[in-house]
This record gives C-alpha cells, sequence and structure tokens, in this order.
C-alpha cells in the first residue's frame, strides 16, 4: 500500500518557532529562579523537641498491599502476604514484640486503642524491628462499601483518626480486651533456626574468603546418584535469585499469579495453610527482634536436576523434560500429594477444593489462555513459565534461530524492579543466568539433599558501619568439603 | 492337624511346665460338643439382644463412613484438615493403622501355622476375618485420600492403555498398590479355604433350607473325603506359605513410603522391621480387644483360654520392645548424625506442639507394656482389655507422630505449619471402625468365628485316635 505524502508544510509562526526550540532545548531560557542563599540557623536546631513524647504512638501508613484502601477489593492484593508480615486479608496493629512484651500482648489478641473520646478495637501483630513504643496501622481496611471482595474485612482507622494530625496520633491509651481473633499469616516461623538457608557475609568477610557460600554446606558428591545422568543437549534453563537487590517488594508474587491462572482461596483457605502462590518470598529475622536483620527470599519451584517429587508420583504427573524442567501433568495427576510432601522446599500447592472458577463467563476472559486453569484435586506449581518458554520457541524456529538470551523473561523476573531473577539458558555460558552462576556467592539452597536444583540464590554481601554494628561470625555450621 | 503331638515323648521339666500352663482347651470337651458350641452361635435362630445393640452402634458409624465419602467426593478432600506442608494425616495414619493390624491375623493363621503352634487353633479363624476387614478399611485410604480417586482407582494399576503411560515403579505408592492388592486377595482366598469344611459343617446342620442352600454352596461340594481333606490340607499349607512372607513384606512395603522420601523423620533405615514389629504388636492388641468380648459374651472360654491370652500378650511383650527399641534408635540416629534437620524433627517431636501425643505414645508403647511381664496382669482380663486398647490408641499416636511431626517442620522454617483434623477426619476414622465393626458383627453372627474343625483335632478324643493309628 502506498504511502499518501505529507502535506507541504506550511510557514511557521514565531511562537511555533520558539516553541520548537524550547522544545529541542529542554528547556526555556531565562526562566530560572534566582540563586538563593542559605545558612544554618542553629538556633532551630535546639528549638526542636528533645525528647520523644511519652506515652504510645500509633502511625497511620498506607497499606502495602492496597495501599490506601482502592485496591481493597482486589482479590489478588488481599491474599498477597504483606511486606514483613505476611499477613493477609487483614491488618492489624503492628508494634515491635518488646512493646508487646510491655502491654502483655501475643499476636491476635484484641485490643482497644483510646485517643481522646474515640476507640478503634483491633487485633495486635508483632513485627520485629517496629519502632518501640509505637503502633502502625494501615489504611485501607475497614471498609464498608468497597465490594464483593472488600467489604466489611480489617479495621478501619477512620474512626480513631482527626483532620489535626492525620498521619499519627499522640499519646494514645491501650487496653487490652481478653478477646481473640484469627489474623492469618502464610509464615508462621520467622527464625532461620540456625539454618544456612540465608547465606551473608559482611565485605570485609567476602574478601577474606570470596568461596564463604558454599563453604557452608556439605556438597553432596557429583554423580552420587541411582538413576542415570541426564544429558542435556540443546537447551538447559535455569534461574538465579540475587538476594542482594531482593526488596521483598512482591511484585514478582502478584506478577506470578496473573500470568498462571493462580487462584485466590480466601482467608479461612490461607488460614489452613492452603494458599496456591507458585512463588512466595519467605521472610527471615535474624538476631535481636528488636533491631533484627531481615532477609527475602524469593521461592519458587527449584526445578532440581533429581527432583524428589519425580521419583514417588506413582502416575508419572510430574516428570523431567529434556531441557531441565520439571513437568507437572495436570491430567494425568490423581492428588496423592506425595510430592509436595517429598519436596524439601514445599514449592508445591494442591487444590484441595475446586479453586478456579470454571462457570463465571468473565473470569475466563481475565485468565490467561496459555495456561490450564487446574481443578479440584490436582497438584501444581512453578513452571518457570513453560508457556513463554515454548512462545520463544515458536518464534526462533519460524526465524530459523536459537532463541536469544533474555528472549525468555519469566512473569516474576518480568515483573522485578531490581533485576533480582535472572533467567536462561545454562548450557550457554555467555548467557546472563550462566555469569551469575558462575559467581562465587551462588549456591544452591539445601544443596547437601542432592536435590541439584536449578534454581539457585546469591550470598548476600553486606557493608555495614562496623561502629554502628559489630560483625557477627560467618555462617552456622562448620565448613563443608 | 498336629496330631504327633500325643506320641512326642516329653522330659520331666516339660511336663511339669505343662502343668502351670492353661490348656489350648479345657477338658470335657467331644467332637460334638464343640461343633454344637460354636455351630450353635451360627445356626441359632435366636440372635441376642447385645448382638443388635453392638450391630446397631456399628451401623451408625458405617452410615458416618458414607456421609463422609459422599461429602468427600462431592467436594474434595479440603474438607479435611490437611493442608501444605501436612499433605498426608489422618488419611495415612488411619491407613497404616489398619493395614498393621491386620498382620496379627496373618502371623497368627500363616507363621504360627508352620511353626505347628497348636494354640493359634481357636484365635485364627476371627483373627483371619479381623485382617480381611482392616485391610478392607485401609485400603479405602488411599484411594480415597487423592485429589481424583475415580482416576486414581485405575491409573495405579499397570494395564495396557492407549495413553502409552504406565504407573511410575519407582513411587513407593505403586509398591503399596501391589503389595496391599497382593494381602487382600492372599488373605481372603486364606480364611475362605479354612472356611470351606466349616461350611459343610453349617450345611448339614443347618435346619432352614435357605441356610442350607447358601452354606452349601460356599461349601464348594465338601464331602469330607479323604482326597477332599488331603487336597485340603496342601492347598493351605501353600496359602500358609504365601502369606508368611507377606507378613514381613506388607509393612514393610508401607514403612517404603516413607523412608524413601527425603523428610528427617520418614529417611530412615530402621522403618521396615520396626513397622512389621509395630504392626505384629498392634495387631495382637487389636485380637485381644475381639477376643476378650467374643469369649465373654458367647461363653467361648472353653475354646479361648487363659493360655491364649496369655500367649498373645507375650507377644506383645517382645513386639512392643522392638517398636521401643525402635523409639530410641530413631533418638539415637538422630543425634548421632549430627544433621541439623534431623536433630530438630527428634528435638520437636520430644518438646514441640504435638509432644503430648509422642510422650503419650512413649508412655504406652514403652512404658506401659512392661506390665504384661507380671503374670498377675496376664490373668486379669478386664485390665488386659483396657491395656489392648490403650495399645491401639498407642500405635495410632505412633503414626500421627511419624506422619504429622515430620511433615509440619521440614528442611525450611518459612513452611512450618500446624495440623488440625476437621470432623470430616474423624468421621471417616470412625467410619471405619463401624466398617470394622459391622463386618465383624455379621461375621460372627453368620459364620463360625472359631474353626470348628480345627478345634475338633485338639480335642483329647482326637489324641486318642491318633495314638490308636500310631
Amino acid at each position: 500500500m502506498a504511502i499518501a505524502p505529507l502535506p507541504t508544510a506550511a510557514p511557521l509562526s514565531p511562537f511555533d518557532q520558539e516553541w520548537r526550540r524550547w522544545l529541542h532545548d529542554g528547556l526555556i531560557p531565562n526562566t530560572a529562579f534566582a540563586a538563593k542563599t542559605v545558612a544554618l540557623q542553629g538556633a532551630a536546631i535546639g528549638a526542636a523537641p528533645s525528647a520523644v513524647p511519652a506515652g504510645l504512638e500509633v502511625v497511620v501508613r498506607p497499606d502495602p498491599s492496597v495501599y490506601d484502601g482502592r485496591f481493597v477489593n482486589n482479590g489478588w492484593l488481599q491474599e498477597l502476604p504483606k511486606w514483613l508480615t505476611k499477613l493477609t486479608w487483614d491488618n492489624a496493629a503492628l508494634m515491635s514484640p518488646g512493646t508487646a512484651d510491655k502491654l502483655n500482648l501475643i499476636s491476635g489478641d484484641v485490643v482497644d486503642i483510646k485517643h481522646g473520646s474515640n476507640t478503634l478495637r483491633i487485633p495486635v501483630w508483632l513485627a520485629p524491628g517496629h519502632a518501640a513504643d509505637v503502633i502502625t496501622i494501615h489504611l485501607g481496611y475497614g471498609r464498608e462499601r468497597a465490594g464483593r471482595i472488600g467489604s466489611g474485612i480489617g479495621f478501619g482507622i477512620n474512626s480513631l483518626r482527626t483532620t489535626a494530625t492525620p498521619d499519627f496520633l499522640s499519646g494514645v491509651e491501650v487496653t487490652k480486651t481478653g478477646e481473640s481473633y484469627e489474623l492469618v499469616s502464610t509464615q508462621d516461623h520467622w527464625s532461620l533456626e540456625g539454618r544456612n538457608l540465608v547465606r551473608v557475609a559482611t565485605t570485609e568477610q567476602f574478601q577474606q574468603d570470596p568461596n564463604f557460600a558454599a563453604k557452608q554446606e556439605h556438597q553432596p558428591l557429583v554423580g552420587l546418584t541411582m538413576f542415570e545422568e541426564r544429558k542435556y543437549e540443546g537447551y538447559a534453563w535455569g534461574m538465579a535469585i540475587d538476594q542482594n537487590v531482593c526488596t521483598g517488594c512482591n511484585s514478582c508474587v502478584v506478577a506470578c499469579q496473573a500470568e498462571n491462572n493462580v487462584p485466590v482461596v480466601g482467608k479461612a483457605q490461607v488460614a489452613n495453610g492452603r494458599e496456591m502462590h507458585w512463588l512466595r518470598i519467605d521472610r527471615y529475622y535474624s538476631g535481636d527482634l528488636e533491631n533484627p536483620d531481615t532477609y527475602h527470599q524469593p521461592m519458587p519451584c527449584q526445578q532440581c536436576e533429581s527432583a524428589p517429587c519425580e521419583v514417588v508420583c506413582p502416575v508419572a504427573a510430574t516428570t523431567h523434560s529434556d531441557e531441565g524442567l520439571n513437568d507437572m501433568v495436570y491430567n494425568r495427576c490423581v492428588g496423592t500429594r506425595y510430592c509436595s510432601n517429598n519436596c524439601p522446599y514445599k514449592v508445591r500447592r494442591f487444590n484441595f477444593l475446586l479453586y478456579s472458577d470454571w462457570d463465571t463467563a468473565s473470569f475466563k476472559l481475565a485468565r490467561n489462555p496459555d495456561v490450564t486453569v487446574r481443578s479440584r484435586g490436582v497438584m501444581e506449581k512453578c513452571t518457570y513459565c513453560v508457556q513463554r518458554i515454548n512462545l520463544a520457541r515458536v518464534t526462533s524456529k519460524l526465524e530459523d534461530r536459537q532463541i536469544r538470551d533474555g528472549e525468555v523473561l519469566t512473569a516474576c523476573q518480568s515483573a522485578c524492579p531490581t533485576e533480582a531473577i535472572v533467567f536462561g539458558n545454562i548450557n550457554d555460558p555467555q548467557s546472563a543466568v550462566s555469569k551469575v552462576k558462575a559467581s562465587t556467592l551462588n549456591y544452591p539452597l539445601l544443596g547437601e539433599l542432592n536435590t541439584r536444583p536449578r534454581t539457585t540464590y546469591v550470598a548476600i554481601v553486606r557493608n555495614p558501619n562496623t561502629e554502628l554494628e559489630p560483625t557477627r561470625p560467618l555462617g552456622t555450621e562448620e565448613e563443608g568439603h | 492337624m498336629d496330631k504327633s503331638h500325643a506320641s512326642v515323648a516329653m522330659s520331666a521339666e516339660t511336663k511339669a511346665l505343662l502343668s502351670r500352663t492353661p490348656a489350648v482347651i479345657e477338658p470335657g470337651h467331644t467332637f460334638e460338643s464343640v461343633t454344637e458350641s460354636i455351630g450353635h452361635v451360627v445356626l441359632s435362630k435366636r440372635t441376642p439382644i447385645g448382638w443388635f445393640l453392638g450391630f446397631f452402634i456399628a451401623f451408625i458409624l458405617l452410615m458416618i463412613l458414607n456421609l463422609t465419602i459422599g461429602n468427600l467426593l462431592m467436594k474434595g478432600i479440603g474438607i479435611w484438615g490437611n493442608n501444605v506442608p501436612v499433605g498426608w494425616a489422618f488419611d495415612i495414619i488411619n491407613f497404616v493403622w489398619w493395614i498393621g493390624i491386620g498382620h496379627a491375623g496373618t502371623l497368627i493363621s500363616a507363621i504360627l501355622l508352620l511353626f505347628r503352634q497348636q494354640w493359634r487353633t481357636s484365635i485364627n479363624r476371627f483373627a483371619e476375618a479381623m485382617t480381611l476387614f482392616a485391610v478392607a478399611c485401609a485400603a479405602m485410604f488411599p484411594l480415597l485420600h487423592t485429589g481424583r480417586p475415580w482416576l486414581a482407582i485405575y491409573w495405579l494399576f499397570p494395564y495396557p492403555n492407549t495413553m502409552g503411560i504406565w504407573p511410575q515403579f519407582r513411587s513407593p505408592l505403586i509398591w503399596d498398590v501391589f503389595a496391599v492388592s497382593t494381602y487382600g486377595t492372599v488373605s481372603a482366598l486364606f480364611w475362605f479355604t479354612g472356611l470351606v469344611p466349616d461350611m459343610a459343617t453349617l450345611r448339614d446342620r443347618a435346619k432352614s433350607p435357605f441356610a442350607r442352600k447358601i452354606y452349601g454352596m460356599l461349601s464348594l461340594g465338601w464331602r469330607g473325603s479323604a482326597k477332599h481333606w488331603q487336597r485340603y490340607e496342601t492347598a493351605y499349607l501353600l496359602l500358609a506359605g504365601i502369606s508368611t512372607p507377606l507378613v514381613l513384606s506388607v509393612h514393610s512395603v508401607v514403612s517404603f513410603d516413607f523412608a524413601v522420601s527425603v523428610l528427617p523423620g520418614w529417611h530412615a533405615t530402621i522403618f521396615p522391621p520396626y513397622f512389621v514389629a509395630g504392626a505384629i504388636y498392634s495387631g495382637f492388641a487389636m485380637v485381644m480387644t475381639l477376643a476378650i468380648p467374643l469369649r465373654k459374651f458367647y461363653h467361648l472360654e472353653d475354646f479361648i483360654t487363659m493360655r491364649h491370652i496369655h500367649n498373645m500378650t507375650k507377644v506383645m511383650l517382645v513386639t512392643g520392645m522392638i517398636v521401643a527399641y525402635g523409639y530410641s534408635q530413631e533418638a539415637f540416629f538422630a543425634w548421632y548424625s549430627s544433621n541439623p534437620y534431623e536433630q530438630y524433627m527428634m528435638y520437636n517431636r520430644m518438646t514441640g506442639p504435638y509432644a503430648v501425643f509422642y510422650w503419650s505414645l512413649i508412655a504406652i508403647n514403652a512404658v506401659m507394656i512392661q506390665l504384661f511381664w507380671f503374670r498377675s496382669v496376664r490373668d486379669n482380663i478386664p485390665f488386659l482389655f483396657i491395656l489392648s486398647l490403650l495399645v491401639n490408641v498407642g500405635m495410632w499416636l505412633e503414626r500421627f507422630i511419624i506422619i504429622v511431626t515430620s511433615l509440619h517442620r521440614d528442611f525450611l522454617p518459612s513452611s512450618w505449619d500446624m495440623y488440625a483434623p476437621t470432623r470430616w477426619d474423624f468421621g471417616m476414622f470412625a467410619g471405619t471402625i463401624g466398617l470394622f465393626l459391622a463386618l465383624f458383627f455379621l461375621f460372627i453372627r453368620f459364620l463360625p468365628a472359631i474353626a470348628i474343625f480345627e478345634m475338633r483335632t485338639i480335642v483329647p478324643e482326637a489324641k486318642l485316635k491318633a495314638e490308636h493309628h500310631g
């Protein structure tokens, strides 16, 4: 089709000429503010309040998942375990364990928070590392008319808030009511239990021993398997997750849920440990709970080379692909759950009930057509977004070439704002993922079990101010060999 | 069967020992009195009111089973308390518990037969029935605990199909399918073969033509000819030979479900012998639980004598001690392995949220059974009944501890969680108890609970004849 010729340009008016110049230069000349002279006013510093006001203070913050409440009717965000607290479907009065101790409270205790004549009845949740004597309450909950999902869940701060200080309330009174409320968190245990799951060193320790991460574990002998070693002639997919840059923001979790048609199961099912997220972010605290180190560890399927799940499935519903993926065959699965029991990473998810809505027509349009909607009684788990791999394979075959590095982005990877997740072909030594895996910081999680996971982690190297923070010894295990 | 017995010369000590040991059949019985006392229970027109009461309770429980299974098939196994990480809970606990109970029946009927243990004679029939019913209860769980039982019921069997796909033979669940189905089949054959001569007795003695017809069909044309007896004895012995390895193999395979996995608390080489001992232990407890009321209400004290009670107690003592040794070795291995995951598993069992169950099972299976050393305890029937019930509780708790505490806190602390059963978990368990009891009540009403013809071989009359022939 012939392209119509552009109309002949009319002569530009003086303003248009000027306008084009401004656009080209990116600024309008001679519009700068006059420079100001700045001087430090020492007196003002002295005038600032010298002591923290006594008593408890409530701080009002936007919720990490539903923000100010505008997303409160979104099931994905409600079920998303909140950054740090891992709470779902609720907000709570967050306080440090020390403050809770002082008030004789534990997580789930319902308290009355009184400020002036206003009272709010809300359950407490202990948040290690929270500032002492401060209670954080997130916005967006307790709405009466928010829609099918969001109505009537959580606790609204507005009954307490005043226009005078909308973001905080000083001098509140907290009284224990004796009632308790079931707050549902996806992670009940905060401690690493001295296990070498998250490996951390200071820069100094790293310089002394760049291989510190590998040395924290006894690595099994290569080739120690009953079964024939698999050979990967073509692609061999792998992933590396850099824990140095992961902020635990949860983008990957929601991206995965959207990409893979992961159902929302509701508070009662989450309470029973049946959340369906294929990718979760494990959060651990280490050290003093009033001021701990916090670690985030994204946990997708590790796609083990010698996968414990595969050998125990009686019907061969989970098998190894020739590219090293640990495939899940939904229509072959009978749901014995043996694979999940034998998974050391507990990344498998089971459809205990019919979680996906198969009948509502409008939901069909919301789903990813490239991913099976799972039925009741079937096991599922992270696939490394195999549908994206296959799409790239089709494209590359049409163009008669190999899949390029970076051509396949998993959903979690594409959503990660800090590029903590790297995915690609580990058969190609030049691929981004191979380069990350070549780092001395790269380590397999629970490698001593000889699962040989395709997903590996980059150990954390921190550079703390040694005057503020004493150096901790490396790891908990003796050196491996 | 045991006709050589009388001709064996006994030393003075053996004789003295025997005089202290209660007889396997009380004196004064003849062929006719044996046949009459056992056959009467079945052929009598009057069903005791107690039977109706017991069957009514069993029937209610059976209806709870129907309700639970119906709901389960409608909604999915989410009606139970299972979750991630505790993928198996009551379902597999009950499966292992029931299958373990069955083992005593096979041990009594097969191994004790091969070892010519005469005292097995009066308890083998109902112990075998117990095995069969326990296997029926057990088999229900691995099928119904799957997410899609309508597929699991045949996909786990190797059959040629258009998909060109076989089961995965590396999975212990497939081994289970073979172990349990073999066990069920052999137990049923063994039980039925043993019943044939008694069916003929009942056929001949039944008054009602209907009963005569039914027992006649079940007796497969038995006329009691020498040839029949010779073939019967051969078949029975062969089946005993086939059953004997099953006593060891079935529960070993069941234990592989755990031992083959990577989980701390499951991944242990001690499991097969430890499971087999536990199975026999719990099985004998169940035989005792059934035998005590049976002999009481049907006045069978002459046939199920104190000798049987004593011997069963002794078997429980031995196997219970093996199980207790297993517990000690589990703890020792956890410590000796220096493996933090194993060590934590043991620490969690002893001090964690389920510690009360762990210590209860230790109290029952390691401490309480020491009471069986005392003759006064072995003689105290009501007390033994309570102890045998407690042993069953203890063995159920053992499986709870092995399955739930290993799963609920494994490698990554992030996925640690708690397990709590729902009413449907209890419904399923109570329901299988109902099925078991209902089948057992029907069994004692319609079939001879004690092998009549085998009992006849141990009355003095038989020995007399044997001596004449000898």
